[in-house]
């Protein structure tokens, strides 16, 4: 007895290898309806209504089985009196190899749980079976009686008379996508409740397919090891989609899935060149960890803190700024001192050298006229003098008391403008001699005088 | 059917380097350019605008402070100012001894309240040993470029 695939159109579930008394109750009951999909089971037939196949909707009568006698317009020779045909539909294509089946008389558990009817009695098969000559011009179809009515293609195709045969579609199948072929959908054959979320993300990468291109798919075949690679756990298989396997089984029940581009491909594999090798199976499986190729840059962090630590360390380099004052000496003790027993004469001194005297105040006089206590001035007086006299010899004449800063503005001065430096040693205050100088109280002779700078 | 990402396969996680680099050279340029290779004065050295400047290894240094009290006494120390009270004998001695050890410039670091007299006197018991170049000790004005 043949059995029938039942898909259901509203709760989009599958179930297989049910038999046709289990239909008729199940229509009977109500649990299936017209807009039901029905097809041979074990088969990659499309589906068809249930409502279009009125072998299911209407209960056959006894009175259809054709009478010995048949009506005396048809001719004899349409009487075929061979043996009844097996229950074997011919799909237009190789038929795969069967998933495991059930007991073939035993309606699946869904079907029973509903509210079944007892089975009716299918009529006994008839053990002959006719054609109508679809020539025969004496009897149109329209007006012949039921039995005489042209039978559907299963009677033709030898099917048993309880035995509701798929019927063959006239019109063209409508048009599909390309990516979608008319035997694309194999249904698993466990109907668990967890197969159902799988069934979900069927149908959403069948809409995804629908949006890319073709030659982005791929597809897996499931239920056949040899097929193709092993993915993971799951068991899937994705053969190569250019590969003579998966051309082979064209026709056979595949999911078409596609391929879309992740940022967790190894971009370092070779692009896939398949033409049709079975060693070239295209897979998913990621090829293992990837590899960073980046600079190592830990040595260079090494090295940079090397130089920063060598820097720190060796930087002891301290320059002092200072400024050179000309050396005292005694062959020019004389010549340039100005106080004292051996004084010159101030007015030969002033034709030599351009007088700056510092009082204890720190009042500044250049040649005997103030200056504000600033470098940039007592420079441009110093200029001012050298240009007009053409001494380039400044005498510094300063208070003993006087800050030891407005001497250094002094000096910073003729420095600035490149003038000589000529130091006249001040006289110490009366009194005791400054503890400071020790050395210099114990006879020695006063500091000599500052020597005038070349 | 899985093809959904592995998220129990380890990922080769690596610490990008590159900015801490960048920020290391920039420490060095900025240190390299930026240091200010100049001792730590111990006394207020008067400002001046023009000067040279003396390694530190290559001078031997006296300082001057200023007296505790408006017309106190100054104190001569050896070396940056952390060296005992020293006379003129001992200052002139000092210097000596730099020149024996190549030094031959003498930096005397007066602070800028010292009576100039002073500054001279000193100056002029370290002009006695030979071959001795004197220095005062100056500081840049601030807030010059």
């Amino acid at each position: 007895m043949a059995s029938w695939d039942i898909f259901h159109a509203e709760s989009l579930e599958l179930e297989r290898d049910l038999s046709g008394e289990a239909i008729r109750a199940a229509l009977a009951a109500g649990t299936l309806n017209d807009d039901d999909l029905v097809r041979p089971a074990g088969t990659s037939a499309p589906w068809a209504r249930l409502g279009d196949l009125p072998e299911w909707t209407t209960r056959p009568e006894p009175n259809l089985v054709p009478e010995p006698n048949p009506a005396p317009a048809a001719s004899p020779e349409i009487f075929d009196l061979g043996p009844p045909p097996t229950a074997e539909p011919a799909p237009p294509i190789p038929e795969p190899a069967p998933p495991p089946r059930r007991v073939p008389d035993e309606p699946p558990a869904r079907i029973r749980q509903g509210p079944m009817k007892p089975p009716p009695v299918p009529p006994e098969s008839s053990d002959f079976e006719f054609r109508v000559e679809p020539s025969s011009p004496e009897i149109p179809a329209a007006q012949a009686p039921a039995s005489l009515v042209a039978p559907p293609a299963w009677i033709e195709l030898g099917g048993e008379s309880d035995d509701v045969t798929f019927p063959v579609l006239d019109e063209p199948e409508p048009a599909r996508p390309a990516s979608q072929d008319a035997s694309s959908w194999e249904w698993p054959d466990d109907e668990d409740e967890d197969e159902d979320e799988d069934n979900d993300e069927y149908e959403e990468d069948d809409d995804l397919a629908g949006r890319i291109e073709p030659d982005n798919e791929i597809e897996i075949l499931d239920d056949d090891e040899d097929a193709g690679e092993i993915l993971d756990a799951d068991g899937l298989t994705v053969p190569s989609p250019h590969s003579a396997e998966a051309a082979s089984r064209n026709g056979s029940s595949s999911v078409s899935l596609p391929v879309v581009p992740s940022r967790d491909w190894n971009e370092d594999r070779p692009p896939i060149e398949s033409h049709g090798g079975d060693d070239e199976d295209f897979s998913l499986s990621r090829g293992g960890p990837t590899t960073v190729e980046e600079l190592d840059l830990a040595p260079m962090v090494d090295v940079a803190f090397q130089l920063v630590l060598f820097f720190m360390v060796t930087a002891t380099t301290i320059l002092y700024k200072t400024l050179e004052i000309p050396k005292p000496s005694q062959e020019q003790k004389q010549e340039a001192m100005t106080q004292g027993n051996n004084a010159r004469p101030m007015e030969d001194l002033k034709k030599i050298y351009v007088m700056v005297e510092i009082d204890a105040a720190g009042t500044i006089k250049i040649d005997g006229e103030p200056v504000a206590a600033d470098a940039g001035a007592i420079a441009e007086r110093l200029r001012t003098a050298r240009e007009k006299s053409g001494r380039t010899i400044m005498l510094l004449s300063a208070d003993y008391a006087t800050p030891h800063r407005n001497a250094v503005l002094a000096y910073d001065a003729s420095i600035e403008i490149g003038m000589g430096i000529a130091i006249a040693r001040p006289k110490p205050p009366s009194g005791p001699a400054p503890s400071v100088f020790p050395g210099a109280s114990g006879g020695n002779p006063p500091p000599p005088p500052t020597t005038p700078n070349p | 059917m899985l093809l959904r990402r592995d998220l129990d396969q380890d990922r080769d996680e690596h610490i990008d380097m590159t900015p801490m680099v960048d920020v290391v050279f920039q420490l060095m340029t900025f240190m390299l350019f930026t240091i200010q290779m100049s001792g730590g004065e111990k006394v207020d050295v008067p400002p001046a605008r023009h000067g040279v400047g003396v390694e530190e290894t290559s001078a031997t240094f006296l300082t001057l402070t200023r007296p505790s009290r408006p017309g106190g006494e100054s104190k001569l120390l050896l070396g940056h100012g952390e060296g005992p009270t020293a006379t003129l004998d001992q200052a002139r001695k000092a210097a000596a001894d730099g020149v024996k050890e190549g030094r031959n410039k003498v930096i005397i670091q007066a602070d800028r309240e010292v009576p100039h007299g002073e500054v001279l006197e000193v100056a002029a018991a370290v002009a006695q040993v030979e071959g001795v170049t004197v220095h005062l000790g100056v500081q840049e004005i601030s807030g010059a470029p």
